[in-house]
């Protein structure tokens, strides 16, 4: 026995990264949070998933489809091939065996490593409440960022001005973020966020009960017939995301073998976004092949109110406000002001091969949401209330995975219709195909389809995406993705069309450097920015992207990053445009020490706004953003993470901007003097 | 009303490029996005002379396309090719348009191996333009290409259409287009190929394409092809059935101009399908 145990961890320490959990995990969330494009973004689920499973490995010989489907880093016949193993050959007895798996190569055995493990010992799938409360563990969050320079919002002028004009912030500008939260496994989570942002008021004026946004849940999961249960803030996510889906997903990212959304029924809600969440209870249940999930919600939206002048007591709302901020008195204005009910029901059919659903979701305001008609928006949701009904399938066939969802809203009839293929062609090469079509008037609160467009409407489109091995070293990822707007959007005053491209081309010779190499080429129609007489004409914009990346871990403990990053815009009512950055980034994780440090030094210089360059910031765990570096200037940031008494860590950042030509940096309430901006990140984190 | 005079507009573009001579067809080959000089099946006759050097019994071809389903704008083309002792020799021609426009092609090829790594093929082709109340015009071209074996998985290969370039007409220097590809194909593994090709044709921008073949089994195959400038996405599948008769289908997609679809069918004479 023991020399069986020798020998399977000789086997582990053979595919042994030198690489720590925390690099794992952020490459994965580089990669696919790169092309979201913003400032703020709360990948808290994503990270919090892959975080767990890297501590608490996967027993593949016991794993469901759900549990590798929640890595997000299988395709479903990679995933299926497991099981089918299992079912045929019995128990893994070695990780080696997965190299005699039909369709999975080397390259994602290790990326997959870290999170799945080979043993006897097999996960407990049923969890008690009395075991979960006996073995869970609490965490706590504290942290706090500030902008250290003055902005015009936050000048000393008095209350009286304050709160007539909307370019002043009423609070400090620091932002503070708490969370506590005690959990098992995957099984029991009960916590409590809570969150400031910059400008907005603590504990003073609007803000009597102190933060601006708690969000409060308690979750179990682990029953036999009762799957899950939540109370509080909770997430549904459904088919592919047509119908409903709270919580970020992913369109088109580099892994373009994983255009398929991974739908988790229930759970619960950890982030800060104000308004992507459901508010609630909500219960799982389920028998035999059959899952039945049925939620409630109720919470308020931040919305514009008109009166009406003939009815006194009718009120409508002119728009929603999806932001979350909450700093001028304009902005408190428009708090809560107005309710939203959700409620709805999903049925599933679960097998190995072959899941099915059927949601139905009612959807509905307590005011009649009324925004003005324009051209573009005339077919969007106006009214009080609607009805969407959907149904999604995934069917596996040999090495073909069909997915789909077609959803309807009672909302002007309309209808939206996804349907994918991702064929796993064999162990070195898949093609996806994603055909989308979305009605210029589809309509329902929080979808999240794929798209090209921000919203789940108003497109047709078609994907092709293929990734293949080259050889050992040599990985080709390619998508094509055209799309068609058949109706007009914001800033494009007529029906259009345009195109997406990308190539990466990647050498890794071994475990310890990488080079890519990536091309993009995106075509979107905008307005002209020559306006002769009335109608303001559309024309494409064509924009290239090309960029190098170097990473190399030189020892165990330093790493070594580098990109560099072109950008070209051409439209014919400008003269073309281009922008470059320059960054190097340096880890350092000595493997002894209490201490990791991340720096960074960037140059960049861009012609304009419109060709900035978006790039991934590594920060404090659980703190996300891919900036945009435009202008001219450069851009440095350190981040000291340091690991005292065994269960506390400290997280400090500090980076900065400093622009070139320039005597003061973005405008209105947000407008800073000079040329500089900084950033400040504490974080204390502890676990017991 | 718009969107007819759209099509129409963009047609006369597509008829600008792609009719003075050579035209892609083949389906096999427009199903992947024409991405196929290195392919050598007798469908090279109409991509690269030089692949066809590779046949190994007599072959012949029909194919079909109809691009965005208009009837004015309908392609027909046939190959055969014999081996000889040395060297394969080969006879095609294809025809594009209706009774208002129509050009033609018709040519006679000899391709043959140079050594084990290396083959290459000459063409000379007659091509005409006919169009209604303007009469005719024709002129002879020269074609040629080279398929070069860099590994086992590895094809590489140039192919230059019109290498005189042929005049259509003494008025405005009007000639027939020359077109140059150069390509790669990879067998990734026994059942997947890429190919990559870029095309340039003398007046028109760089067309870079991409596509892949699958063999889903013996006697099925899939595929799927893009290109740009502009961009056009295909697909289509391939059916081999016992007796050696391949069925291609497939169909080309243009965002605005939407399905051109195109069938073919091939047949190798003395070449029995292995079942396994």
């Amino acid at each position: 026995m023991i020399k069986i145990f020798l020998f399977i961890a000789l086997l582990f320490s053979f595919f042994s990264f030198s690489q720590s959990k925390s690099e794992i995990v952020q490459q994965r969330i580089e990669l696919i949070s790169e092309q979201l494009e913003t400032e703020e973004i709360d990948l808290t689920d994503v990270i919090e998933q892959l975080n767990y499973y890297y501590d608490h490995p996967i027993n593949l010989n016991n794993a469901t489809k759900e549990m590798l489907g929640a890595l997000s880093l299988l395709t479903d016949v990679q995933i299926n091939d497991v099981l089918i193993h299992v079912k045929q050959f019995g128990k893994f007895i070695s990780i080696y065996e997965l190299q005699a798996l039909r369709y999975w190569d080397l390259q994602t055995i290790q990326i997959v490593r870290p999170f799945i493990r080979v043993d006897e010992k097999l996960d407990q799938l049923h969890v008690s409440l009395r075991e979960a409360l006996k073995y869970g563990k609490f965490e706590i969050y504290l942290r706090y960022q500030r902008t250290p320079e003055k902005k015009a919002g936050y000048a000393d002028v008095p209350d009286s001005i304050k709160m007539k004009s909307s370019s002043y912030y009423l609070g400090n500008a620091d932002r503070y973020y708490t969370r506590l939260r005690f959990s098992y496994r995957t099984n029991l989570s009960v916590g409590v966020t809570a969150e400031k942002d910059p400008g907005e008021q603590f504990f003073r004026g609007s803000q009597k009960n102190g933060f601006d946004f708690y969000s409060a849940h308690a979750f179990f999961k682990g029953g036999k017939y009762l799957k899950a249960v939540a109370v509080g803030d909770y997430q549904v996510q459904i088919g592919q995301g047509l119908n409903l889906w709270s919580g970020y997903a992913f369109n088109k990212t580099a892994d373009v073998s994983n255009i398929k959304k991974n739908a988790q029924a229930l759970r619960p809600y950890t982030s800060v976004d104000e308004n992507r969440f459901l508010r609630g209870t909500a219960i799982d249940l389920a028998y035999k092949k059959f899952e039945l999930t049925l939620f409630g919600s109720m919470k308020n939206v931040d919305a514009s109110i008109i009166e009406d002048s003939l009815a006194e007591d009718l009120e409508f709302v002119s728009s929603i406000d999806l932001t979350g901020f909450h700093r001028t008195y304009r902005e408190i204005a428009k708090k809560d002001v107005l309710s939203e009910r959700i409620f709805g029901s999903n049925l599933r059919y679960v097998s190995r091969g072959f899941t099915f659903g059927l949601a139905a979701i009612n959807q509905s305001y307590d005011k009649i949401f009324s925004k003005s008609i324009v051209p573009y928006n005339q077919f969007d949701f106006r009214g009080k209330s609607l009805t969407s009904l959907s149904a999604d399938y995934s069917y596996i066939w040999k090495n073909f995975n069909f997915f789909g969802e077609i959803s309807h809203s009672t909302f002007n009839k309309s209808k939206a219709i996804l349907q994918g293929l991702i064929i796993a062609l064999d162990s070195k090469a898949s093609l996806s195909i994603l055909y989308r079509n979305y009605d210029k008037a589809y309509q329902t609160f929080y979808n999240n389809g794929f798209t090209e467009g921000s919203n789940t409407q108003n497109e047709k489109g078609i994907y092709f995406g293929f990734r293949t091995k080259l050889s050992n070293a040599w990985v080709l990822n390619t998508y094509m993705d055209v799309f068609k707007f058949p109706w007009l959007k914001y800033q494009v005053d007529a029906p259009s069309a345009g195109y997406e491209y990308l190539s990466q081309l990647s050498y890794k010779p071994n475990k310890v450097m990488e080079i890519y190499g990536r091309f993009r080429q995106q075509l979107k129609p905008r307005n002209s920015r020559d306006i002769l007489g009335p109608i303001t004409q559309i024309e494409d914009i064509v924009q290239r992207n090309y960029r190098i990346n170097f990473s190399y871990q030189v020892t165990e403990g330093v790493a070594l990053k580098s990109r560099i990053e072109y950008v070209t815009i051409n439209r014919p009512s400008n003269t073309p445009e281009k922008g470059m950055i320059f960054t190097q980034d340096i880890v350092i994780k000595p493997k002894s020490s209490p201490i990791d440090l991340a720096l960074r030094y960037a140059l960049f210089d861009t012609d304009s706004y419109d060709t900035r360059i978006y790039t991934f910031e590594t920060n404090a765990l659980y703190v996300f953003s891919v900036p945009a570096y435009y202008y001219q200037g450069s851009r440095a940031y350190f981040t000291l993470r340091y690991t005292f008494l065994r269960k506390c860590d400290l997280w400090v950042r500090y980076g900065s901007f400093i622009y070139s030509n320039r005597t003061s940096l973005s405008s209105g309430a947000e407008k800073i003097e000079g040329n500089r901006k900084s950033d400040i990140t504490v974080q204390f984190r502890m676990t017991f | 009303m718009i969107k007819i005079i759209n099509s129409f507009f963009f047609c006369f573009l597509f008829v600008g490029i792609f009719s003075q001579g050579w035209q892609p067809v083949g389906a096999r080959s427009l199903s992947l996005s024409s991405a196929t000089i290195c392919l050598s099946d007798v469908w090279a006759y109409h991509n690269n002379p030089g692949a066809l050097s590779e046949i190994k019994s007599t072959s012949f071809g029909l194919s079909y396309e109809n691009r965005f389903l208009l009837k004015e704008l309908q392609t027909q083309a046939f190959v055969v090719a014999h081996p000889l002792k040395k060297g394969v020799i080969s006879l095609g021609a294809q025809l594009y348009g209706q009774s208002l426009y129509r050009t033609s092609r018709v040519g006679l090829g000899y391709s043959m191996q140079l050594s084990n790594k290396l083959s290459a093929g000459v063409q000379l082709n007659y091509q005409a333009v006919r169009i209604t109340n303007y009469g005719q015009k024709g002129s002879l071209s020269a074609e040629m290409g080279v398929l070069a074996k860099v590994s086992e998985k590895v094809n590489f290969g140039i192919s230059v259409f019109n290498i005189n370039r042929a005049k259509l007409s003494d008025f405005l220097d009007d000639r027939f287009n020359t077109v140059m590809r150069m390509g790669i194909s990879y067998e990734i593994s026994s059942k997947v190929i890429v190919l990559a090709e870029a095309e340039k044709e003398v007046e028109s921008a760089i067309r870079p394409k991409g596509a892949m073949e699958y063999k889903v089994s013996d006697q099925f195959f899939t595929r799927v092809g893009f290109s740009a400038n502009p961009v056009e996405l295909t697909f289509g599948t391939g059916i081999v059935l016992k007796n050696g008769l391949k069925i291609d289908l497939g169909s080309s997609w243009h965002q605005i101009l939407g399905f051109s679809p195109h069938a073919g069918l091939t047949f190798d004479f003395n070449k029995k399908v292995v079942n396994d």
